[in-house]
Parts: C-alpha cells; structure tokens; sequence
C-alpha cells in the first residue's frame, strides 16, 4: 500500500506530540518535503529483511564495514 | 603579501618552514593579508584569530631556531570549521543560537592540530549546524564560491572550501554527514577526505547524525590530506565511536603504482542525470587512473534507490532529536529552511528509523562484495557544478533529466556516510563558465591509504589541483 500524504492538521498534530509548534505559513513546505518523504519510504516498506538478521549495531569497526 | 607563497600547497610551506627557508610568522602575515583583502566579499570565516595567531607563530619561530619541531605542521596556518570547539574562542556552529558560545575545551582534532605545531587562523563559516549544502547563512553571512562569487561554495563546510582554495590556511578542518566535506571540495577546487567511521575523533564537534559524522580534511592536493590526516586519525578515548584500529603510515605509501589495482566505476543512479560537462571531465579523470595501469570494471552499486530513503530517515531524525529543546524554545531564531528539515526529521516515524538502520547493514554486507572485487570506485563528486546563490533549491534540467540542485549536490555522497567508508574528491577539470569539477575515489573501510594513492597518482599526471581561484574576487 503506498504511503498517504499526511494533512496539514496531521503534521501540525504530529509535532504538537513533541511540544513543538510550527507557522501555519510553513505548512505546505512541510508537507513537500514529507511528501517526498514518504514517496522515497515507499520502496522500504517492501523490503523483506528476513526472519533472522543481525542487530543493529553502533560499534565504530563493524559500522564501517567490518574486520 | 608574497602570492607565490599563498599559492603552496601544504606541504610545499611545511617543508619551507621547517627548513627556516620562511618563517611561519610571515607565512601567516602572508595568509592573514590574503584574509583581509579577499574574506569582505567570499566571506570564509565567522572568527579570525589574528593577534593569537601571530603569538603562535612567533613562538613557532622561536622554538625552531631553538631547534625544537613540534611535529610535522609545525606553523603551518589551517583553519577550524566553526562547529569545532576551540577552547576560550566563540564556536558558533554558525547559527543564532550559539552566538556567543565559548567552550572551555578543544575538538581532539584542534588539539591534535596545536600538538603537530599548526597555528589556528580563524573558524570557518558554514550552513547552520551543518544542516545544508550551500552555505547561504542568514546569520553570519553567505560564503561565496571563489572562482565565481555569485555562485554557493556548497557546504557545510562552505567556510573551509573556500578558505582552502582561495590559500587562505593551507589546510582546513570540515565535517561531513552527507558530503560536507566532499561537496565544498569539488565546487571550489580543492581536495578533500571523508575518512572511515572512527577513523578521526568527533570529540568536540557538535552533532548533526551521529551515525553519519565525520571529521576530515580540505586541502590543495591529496598529499596535503594525507600529511592531515596523519596528525587527525587515531583512537580518542574521550569518542566512544572512535576506532581502535592503529593509524598506517599515508604517506609511505603515497607514491607506490596504481598499477593492478580495481577500479570499481558505479552505474545508475550515480551518472544519470548529469551535466555534461561534469560527465566529460569526471570520465577523463578515470581514464587518467586507467592510463597509469589500473584495471577498470562497472559494476552495479547495492541498493542505490534505497539510500536517499535510508539517508533522510537516519540524518534528519537525529538532526530533530539533538535539536529537539531549541525547536520547542527558540524555533524562529533558526534559518526557516533549517527549520522545515527539522521539523521534518520530527516527523520521521520510529519504525522508519529502525528499519533505515536494519536496511543499512545490509548494505553494508553487499557492498563488502564489491570490495571483494574492487580495490576502490571512481565516480562524479556531484552531478552539477556551483549553483548561483539564492537559486540552489531550484529544479533545473540536467543532461537528459531534471534535478532539484541541492539534491543533486547530495546524491553521489550520501552512500558512504551511511557506509562509513573513506571517499575523497580530487579537481578534474572546469565548466565552460569555469567552475570546478571533482572526481570522487572510494575505498573499503580503513583504506584511506589507497584512496589517498590514487588521487595522488592522478595529481601527479594533471594540474587541475594547480588551478587558483581568480585574485579579483568582487562579485
């Protein structure tokens, strides 16, 4: 299912859960970028990772390619 | 000024001073006359040290003719990106916000950098927290391209490009999270090397994604970086993603043959749209690395229509998290297009982050394929030369396609900030409208060795890397 573009009232509401507030003016700037967005997350979504992977992991050796 | 010496490369001055051939106080006279004349219209710097400077380097002096080498940049005159602490000195991050910030501590690299005997000229600009490629900067001033002052000098690290090109410090210090390094590099004409994840300590360096930082160097040629780099890389226990790996020696190895080496050349979506011109240069580049014996393949690079994807959802949710207290208390006092790229990282779902992260290791396990069968990629630094200032957000046809510019900017770079693998831009040649063009060689992680002998095989066999901006910079 491809991903909707969310309302100007969705973003604005999706902000306000972090305490943050945004100009009504910048809505529809916002509402580009995150329809671009969710246009590039659409080919993720399909992605089959499997059952079985290895974690995600922040150690510096394996993060940048491994040993 | 003395313009012969303005125009050395880093180590062609280090060399110079530590023969006491030129002092490094009148190499920094050179260099803070150059500032004075040129940075009222490029604008390359938020802060220059120039009193404290001048101390340094006569303490250099002093302690050469007492023969005292403090190391290998011994009052060699660099330049610090201004998102780099630098202990008692304003560090801006080149935003409203941190106006008036003096951290109390040096970045590990700025440290290192005193410790090697490199006198601090100043704090380069750049786009606000590192958030952009242009350096069009609404709080401290934009940076304009040397070669053309009405064009951006990309960015972030805008500041440290143009400084590097224009001669003013010898070498500069960038970060890079999604090419901060690599853009500047190419659009001013410089060299410059975004080394492997923990390969130089961020210590120091304020955060934009912290999986996706990196700290390298901008200089005139790849044996400048090289020289840099040696000072910077190494473990740093005050960086917990810092590598414990031991440092190679880059310039042993600097001059040994490309010959027999694989050169891995990325197909789509790496070539497609492009600049024609861009496209010209950057394919001649690659045969000049083939001319001297190296072995070139295509070869199809894992999940490229994936990465922008992976990109956005890991660098501006990160981006959102680190500047979360500021967007609630003081949203207006960013630039508003810094903002919206924040406040979309504020929208980035958890699920989409994670899964970003999931997918992200399994690019790195195919790309570690491909360096089963190459020894480095040869590819565009960006697709499109300098857009003009003011004009950089726009969606123009390119080649046989159309592309939104600072996207473009951002589209060759972004594969080997999420990879954490070593990538470099060397010159390759100049637009019609002379403005430069890079060649961008990457390698495997931890392989800045061989990443840095290939661009210092093609320097060897071209001057584009010699080529200097015009002195007469008004816009």
């Amino acid at each position: 299912m491809e991903r909707p573009v969310p309302s100007h009232e969705e973003l604005k509401a999706q902000l306000a859960m972090l305490g943050v507030n945004i100009d009504d003016d910048a809505l529809p700037g916002l509402q580009r970028r995150v329809a671009f967005y969710q246009e590039a997350m659409n080919r993720l979504d399909d992605m089959d990772f499997g059952l079985i992977e290895p974690a995600v992991v922040y150690d510096p050796d394996a993060a940048s390619g491994g040993a | 000024m003395n313009e012969e010496r303005v125009g050395l490369s880093l180590t062609q001055i280090a060399r110079r001073i530590q023969s006491q051939e030129v002092s490094a106080t009148h190499a920094l006279e050179d260099v803070l006359e150059h500032v004075a004349h040129a940075d009222d219209t490029i604008n390359a710097f938020v802060t220059v040290l120039r009193d404290q400077a001048l101390q340094e380097a006569t303490a250099a002096d002093h302690m050469l003719r007492a023969g005292h080498l403090l190391g290998p940049l011994h009052g060699v005159p660099v330049a610090i990106k201004d998102i780099l602490t630098t202990d008692g000195i304003t560090t801006t991050a080149g935003s409203k916000i941190l106006a008036d910030w003096k951290p109390d501590f040096d970045a590990t690299v700025v440290r290192k950098l005193r410790q090697a005997g490199a006198v601090i000229i100043g704090k380069t600009n750049l786009h606000e927290f590192a958030f952009g490629v242009t350096t069009e900067n609404p709080h401290h001033g934009n940076t304009r391209n040397p070669w053309n002052p009405d064009h951006v000098p990309g960015g972030s690290s805008g500041g440290s490009g143009a400084a590097a090109a224009m001669g003013m410090g010898y070498m500069a210090i960038g970060s890079d999270t999604g090419g901060s390094i690599r853009i500047p590099a190419t659009l001013c004409g410089v060299t410059g090397i975004k080394p492997t994840y923990g390969r130089v300590s961020r210590y120091g360096c304020l955060p934009l994604s912290w999986s996706l930082d990196h700290v390298g160097p901008l200089a005139r040629t790849a044996e400048d970086c090289a020289r840099a780099l040696q000072v910077l890389a190494g473990h740093d226990p005050l960086d917990p993603t810092s590598s414990n790996r031991p440092v190679p020696d880059y310039l042993a190895t600097l001059n040994d043959p490309i010959e027999g080496l694989t050169i891995g050349i990325p197909g789509e979506p790496f070539w497609d749209p492009i600049d024609p011109e861009v496209d010209a240069a950057v394919r001649a580049g690659i045969e000049v690395l083939k001319s001297q014996g190296a072995r070139v393949i295509d070869i199809e690079f894992p999940l490229a229509d994936e990465i922008v994807a992976m990109q956005t959802s890991i660098l501006f949710a990160d981006a959102a998290a680190y500047h979360h207290r500021w967007m609630r208390e003081r949203p207006h006092d960013y630039d508003s297009r810094v903002l919206a790229g924040l406040q979309q990282g504020a929208t980035v779902p958890a699920v989409d982050y994670v899964n970003a992260m999931r997918l992200r290791s399994v690019l790195r396990e195919k790309m570690n394929d491909v360096w089963r069968r190459v020894d480095l990629l040869a590819l565009p630094t960006s697709p499109v030369t300098a857009p003009r200032i003011g004009h950089a957000y726009e969606t123009v046809a390119v080649g046989n396609g159309e592309l939104q510019l600072t996207r473009a900017l951002t589209r060759n770079m972004g594969p080997f900030n999420l990879l954490g693998t070593p990538a470099m831009s060397v010159p390759c040649g100049f637009s019609s409208d002379v403005l430069p063009i890079g060649l961008q060689i990457a390698g495997p992680a931890f392989d800045e060795a061989t990443v840095l002998r290939a661009g210092h095989a093609y320097q060897q066999q071209t001057d584009w890397h010699t080529w200097r901006p015009p002195a007469d910079t008004t816009p």
